[in-house]
């Protein structure tokens, strides 16, 4: 299985923060620090995951699920949203924009990696 | 029958009936208002008695003609004693007197009532029987008995004693042995005069009252003419009553028929019933007034009452016109504090969103902070001295205070916006708590504290909202653990069946949940005040532990979003105890 992953991410401590995590486990990881990017890069590579952070500049997260879903070779690709809850009803809207789970900021280095490994195996199982 | 028989009889007839009359009127006597037609009567009779004895005179010659027959000086006898019998029979005072005022003739009644003797009578003049202011009126009626034939007079005969009685006399011209005479009667009027000065005292009495009352008081007759009115209906009127009385109200008021007051005083007048009606009457000046008016119909047509209401009708416009005036004022503050409400509303929602895109900045940075250091202290980015290790810990620790701190922020701005939601779903009491107590005891054991769990066997499954219980739950064990320097923190949970905080009547199941410790405590006064947010940043006392003084509010807006309650009971030194009831299914939140 591929262990590629794509990471949009406005912020680029965390941008790197993620990396970090994530290459030490053997992923490869490409960053995009816009919507626009990522998705261009997402239609033309097809990573095996996609990190997406919500609050982003210009286009925000859920717009960004959005247009990812209308491509049919992305339709099955896992989409984490992370996103720190900062109001009621993010987690719902992210689902709604076709994300399949999410992750709670201020992500927890020790259990990040695990979080990752589970979307990609498939199961539903999530973090509350 | 002879002529002189037939007369006779004739005479005898009608003094009969005259003596019947006199006897009639004099039985009816008191009955005051026939007065007048009693003294007519009296009047008619004293002519049938005149009359017969004229005519007993006139007819000397056929007294002759019996006086030849062999019975006629029985026949006179007779007579002489029909006349006396008749005259003493008479209930009132009989006299006859000449040109002179020598008395010829009168009955006892006469000297009964004058409390003189016969003797005494006959050498006294008619004037002697009447006090000096009355007789010169006497002495002008008697005079023209003789002139005219016949007078009457209301006076009073004065008696030997003094005593005065009104009374109603009769005269009447006679002519006897070719002299003139005059013959009459008189009756005691004393009961009529004393019935009409009553009813004059009561006139007087009925019309001083109007005339002082102030209703206006209006007596018009079925022509519509003023009959009486009294000074405050001249007030009323606005204009003085001699220019009303013996007018007619059309005469008087040039227009008045298309009134209202004359619409309703016409169907008091035609219709015979009594009226009333508050109405607005415009005088020709253009003054205009405001009468509360009342008329009965009355034998002379209608009596009208009114009040001059026009002050009152102004007050009651002026505070009509003030109480709207206060309305309106009401309206526009209400429209201010509605305004004011909005703007504040407004400035609310400005505000929870400031708070959550500032929990978010923050919390963005606070992500890496916790990130980095994590993995550092993992040594995933190469090994570390012991005291790097140390205080790398500590900027952890401080790094997760304060993302606590957000947190708490954050929850009650949304907690306070609304915008908090609650998630129902089935979950274990037990295996919540075993969460939470898991989580503060390296907390509980670093401060050498014993952390004791008390609970049945099993708890039925709870729908609520895991995550807010679990955080309340947190909460208080990790206040009692901050607040207690030795000793232990109990967590006792227990179901209860009769949980009805709101007395619904409808009590339900609930989950018990009791943290208490035996920690410094808290004053009575303190209490009340426990669960305000920033409590603990208003006193100073408290701040040498850490926190946001946002933990308890926080706990206080769960539970009742969770239909649940909580409360403190706590003494200073014997250690502080927060029981928390929530219902086992979630209801509406309160």
């Amino acid at each position: 299985m591929s262990r590629s992953v794509l990471l949009i991410e406005d912020n680029e401590q965390n941008r790197y923060l993620v990396t970090f995590l994530l290459e030490r486990s053997g992923f490869t990881v490409r960053a995009f620090a816009d919507g626009a990017g990522g998705i261009e890069d997402a239609r033309t590579r097809i990573p095996a995951l996609i990190l997406l952070d919500i609050q982003l500049p210009t286009m925000d997260g859920y717009a960004v699920a959005r247009a990812l879903r209308k491509h049919d070779a992305l339709r099955g690709t896992p989409i984490l949203a992370v996103t720190s809850y900062a109001m009621p009803g993010d987690r719902e809207r992210a689902l709604e924009a076709g994300c399949t789970s999410y992750i709670e900021k201020p992500i927890n280095p020790e259990t990040f990696v695990d979080e990752v490994e589970r979307a990609l195996s498939g199961s539903t199982q999530v973090s509350p | 029958m002879s002529r002189a028989q037939g007369l006779e009889i004739e005479l005898a007839n009608r003094l009969t009936a005259a003596l019947t009359q006199i006897n009639q009127l004099i039985a009816q006597g008191s009955t005051e208002d026939r007065g007048t037609d009693r003294e007519v009567g009296l009047h008619a009779a004293a002519g049938e008695i005149a009359f017969a004895l004229n005519r007993l005179v006139a007819d000397e010659a056929f007294v002759d003609d019996r006086s030849q027959r062999k019975n006629a000086a029985a026949i006179m006898a007779d007579e002489q004693r029909l006349a006396s019998g008749l005259i003493e029979a008479m209930p009132g005072i009989f006299y006859l007197y000449d040109e002179h005022g020598r008395f010829l003739r009168w009955n006892s009644n006469f000297e009964r009532v004058s409390g003189y003797s016969a003797q005494e009578i006959a050498a006294m003049h008619p004037l002697d029987f009447f006090a000096a202011g009355e007789k010169e009126l006497l002495e002008q009626r008697i005079g023209e008995v003789f002139t005219e034939g016949e007078a009457t007079v209301e006076a009073s005969l004065l008696s030997k004693q003094g005593n005065v009685t009104p009374y109603f006399f009769t005269g009447k011209r006679i002519e006897l042995d070719g002299s003139l005479r005059l013959v009459g009667l008189g009756v005691d009027i004393a009961e009529r005069k004393r019935a009409e000065d009553a009813l004059k005292k009561t006139e007087e009495r009925y019309r001083s009252t109007l005339d002082t009352i102030l209703e206006g008081c209006q007596l018009i007759d079925f022509d519509w003419r003023y009959l009486y009115l009294n000074p405050a209906a001249s007030l009323q009127n606005r204009r003085p009553n001699a220019e009303l009385l013996g007018r007619t109200m059309p005469e008087s008021w040039p227009g008045i028929e298309a009134s209202n007051v004359f619409a309703m005083l016409r169907r008091c007048m035609e219709q015979r019933v009594g009226v009333n009606a508050e109405t607005e009457f415009e005088f020709a000046d253009g003054h205009r007034g405001w009468f509360d008016v009342r008329a009965q119909p009355v034998p002379e047509g209608i009596f009208v009452l009114s009040v001059d209401i026009s002050e009152r009708r102004r007050a009651e416009q002026a505070l009509r016109e003030l109480n709207e005036s206060l309305e309106r004022k009401v309206e526009a503050r209400t429209r201010d504090l509605d305004a004011a409400k909005e703007r504040a509303e407004a400035a609310d929602r400005v505000k929870s969103a400031f708070l959550a895109t500032m929990s978010h900045e923050l919390r963005t940075p606070l992500n890496s902070i916790l990130g980095f250091t994590g993995i550092v202290l993992k040594g995933m980015a190469g090994p570390l001295t012991s005291e790097q290790q140390k205080q790398l810990g500590m900027v952890q620790g401080s790094a997760r205070h304060l993302l606590d701190l957000i947190n708490d922020v954050l929850d009650i701005s949304k907690i306070e916006a609304g915008q908090l939601e609650i998630r129902c779903l089935p979950f274990d009491l037990r295996a919540s708590i075993a969460r939470v107590t898991g989580s503060v005891l390296p907390l509980a054991e670093k401060k050498g504290l014993s952390l004791r769990v008390v609970e049945p066997q099993s708890l039925p499954p709870m729908s609520s909202d895991q995550r807010r219980v679990e955080q309340v739950l947190l909460n208080l064990l990790n206040n009692a653990i901050k607040f207690t320097e030795r000793g232990a923190v109990t967590l006792t949970a227990m179901l209860v069946d009769d949980f009805d905080p709101h007395g619904s009547g409808q009590p339900v199941r609930a989950a018990c949940v009791r943290v208490s410790d035996t920690g410094i405590g808290m004053r009575q006064e303190d209490l009340s005040s426990l669960f305000q947010p920033f409590r603990q940043i208003d006193s100073g006392l408290q701040r040498q532990h850490e926190g946001t003084g946002l933990g308890l509010a926080i706990c206080r807006r769960l539970t009742d979003l969770l239909g649940g309650t909580i409360v403190a009971e706590s003494a200073p030194g014997e250690g502080s105890s927060f029981t928390v009831l929530l219902p086992l299914e979630r209801r509406a939140s309160s």
